[in-house]
């Protein structure tokens, strides 16, 4: 009768129970890095999109080095950008406001790499007001500038 | 406790790995941190750098059909001109043109001979808006003003105003650029109306001029002067008026100055009764400044600087002696500013300019003889010296002699009392 003898039967609950809890603590184990590693990677992820734009954003710097106002054949804007600034940026919009007209022009060509110029020209029936112009890039930045015509 | 511990360092292990993975992430974090306060350091200096570029466009030319700038850097950091803007405002057809430069100026260094290598025409008959751009983004400009864009400030100063025929004219004429635009005015060229406008037999025939032929341009508050001298001829009565303007001026812009010819005199008493009894001696005239150079001839002076004078005066009358007053003086007026008076001093020294106090009728001049008189005094008996006028330009500079003519016993208080006003040639006041 040496199967039932009481010492036997202790040390099988005792494998099991330490096997149980071994189990236990791999499961949740794997559970809380593979949660913990997810979640980070996520934060990581979306922390880095967040710097990489802020970051290029405040790089960007666009200067207006001359806005021509024409007049042949019709009244006409001409406008040169430069980037000065230490990214490459995309101009995607241009607006003329001269308090009775304001037109938009969407940019589909407005890449600029950085020390490099763009020229844009758009008919405009400017007047004898002021006129302010917005150009606002891929990134949100909006810059300004205000000429009087002659 | 064996099997207990398997699960304890099995726990552990999986607390590493999260540990580990949270201190990376924190780590990543900081270093994004690190790099976004390296690009605003990064932009705050680029901006710092961009407000420090200062330059200006000192002089503005045209050589050979292209334009000739010259770009003065005068901050304290290195400058990189990128582009020429040229716009034709005199022709308005003409688009507005970018050219390369590509020009490094150093921080107190003059560029020169901008636009000498780019493929543009300029004509010196027509005005430009000129703009320099450099590589932070900011933008120099100026005005290249043909003289017919603008009316601009002229003066004209024929000395003597009242000739012997026979005797030169010398015409002095001044262009200032009173332009408030900053506009810079590219070569200047003077012309006069040759034969000038003349009355009855009057004639002016040109020695020489103008001197000098051309100014290659005038920046905002600068006066180029130019000269001729004319020898005029005709009878008492006839006037001469001279005209002069610059190349291409805005009609209507220039000026006019009359000369009047005079009689002989038929004696020397009828010379002195028309023109005083004291005649100055002009290539007599002598003047100091400054710490070195002795005495110096011309009449080109530095603005704003202490000075004496000292020249050759001849008493024409025949029996009086005269007796030079405290009062004295050398009067040098600017035209449309307060003038400056030296007053008679006793003697003066130079290196540096040291005038000595006068007192009242000390010296004589005698019948027939001359005197060298000596001016820099600020007050009458004074021993300190006067400044020449702050402002630049032509001074109109009479000499006025007050005193006392006496012969005999008694003098000089038995005298009478004496003034005279000798006209003088013009100074020429220059910084």
């Amino acid at each position: 009768m040496k199967w039932f003898r009481i010492g036997t039967k202790r040390g099988l609950s005792s494998t099991v129970t330490a096997a149980m809890l071994l189990s236990a603590v791999t499961v949740m184990g794997i559970f809380v890095v593979g949660w913990s590693q997810s979640n980070l990677i996520q934060h990581q992820v979306a922390l880095e999109n967040t710097f990489s734009d802020k970051m290029n954003k405040l790089s960007e710097q666009v200067v207006y080095e001359n806005v021509w106002l024409g007049t042949t054949p019709s009244n006409f804007v001409n406008v040169t950008l430069v980037n000065v600034g230490t990214v490459g940026l995309n101009v995607t919009e241009i607006e003329f406001d001269d308090g009775s007209i304001n037109n938009v022009f969407t940019i589909t060509d407005g890449g600029i790499v950085s020390g490099q110029v763009y020229s844009l020209e758009k008919t405009f029936l400017w007047t004898s007001n002021p006129i302010n112009i917005f150009t606002t890039t891929a990134r949100g930045n909006i810059y300004t500038t205000q000429v009087s015509p002659p | 406790m064996k099997r207990r511990a398997l699960s304890t360092v099995v726990g552990a292990v999986f607390f590493v790995i999260v540990m580990t993975g949270t201190i990376s992430y924190v780590s990543y974090s900081m270093d994004l941190i690190d790099s976004l306060a390296r690009s605003v350091e990064i932009k705050q200096t680029q901006d710092i750098d961009r407000n420090k570029e200062e330059a200006e466009i000192t002089a503005v030319s045209i050589d050979n059909n292209k334009f000739n700038l010259t770009l003065k850097n005068t901050g304290n950091i290195p400058i990189n001109v990128t582009r020429l803007w040229a716009e034709n405002q005199t022709d308005s057809s003409w688009n507005h043109t970018k050219y390369q430069i590509n020009k490094a100026v150093f921080p107190g260094q003059t560029e020169t001979n901008i636009g000498q290598n780019i493929a543009l025409i300029a004509l010196d008959s027509q005005s430009y808006s000129l703009k320099l751009s450099t590589e932070r983004g900011n933008l120099f400009t100026v005005q290249a003003l043909s003289p017919q864009g603008k009316a601009i400030k002229m003066n004209l100063f024929a000395t003597p105003r009242s000739v012997l025929a026979g005797q030169n004219v010398t015409i002095w004429y001044g262009v200032t650029n009173n332009l408030t635009d900053g506009s810079i005015l590219k070569l200047i060229t003077p012309q006069i109306e040759d034969p000038p406008d003349a009355t009855g037999s009057a004639s002016a025939g040109l020695k020489v001029g103008p001197i000098p032929a051309t100014d290659e341009s005038l920046t905002h508050g600068e006066t180029a002067f130019f000269k001729w001298v004319y020898e005029i001829g005709g009878d008492e009565g006839d006037t001469v008026t001279f005209n002069a303007t610059v190349n291409n001026a805005k009609q209507g812009n220039y000026v006019t100055d009359p000369i009047r010819i005079v009689a002989a005199p038929a004696d020397l008493t009828g010379f002195i009764e028309n023109a005083g009894k004291l005649t100055a001696t002009y290539d007599s005239l002598e003047w100091a400044q400054g710490a070195t150079g002795g005495w110096r001839s011309g009449w080109n002076l530095d603005n704003n600087a202490a000075t004496v004078f000292r020249m050759n005066i001849t008493n024409n009358d025949d029996t009086d002696t005269f007796y030079m007053g405290e009062d004295t003086s050398i009067v040098l007026d600017p035209l449309g500013s307060s003038p400056q008076i030296f007053y008679v001093g006793s003697t003066a020294t130079t290196d540096p300019p040291n005038i000595i106090a006068y007192t009242d009728l000390s010296q004589t001049i005698s019948p027939g003889q001359d005197l060298r008189v000596y001016f820099g005094a600020t007050t009458p008996g004074g021993g300190q010296e006067e400044k020449t006028p702050a402002g630049t330009g032509i001074q109109v500079t009479p000499i006025l002699f007050f005193g006392k003519l006496c012969s005999g016993g008694g003098c000089p208080d038995s005298g009478s009392d004496y003034g005279q006003n000798i006209p003088f040639l013009g100074i020429l006041i220059t910084n």
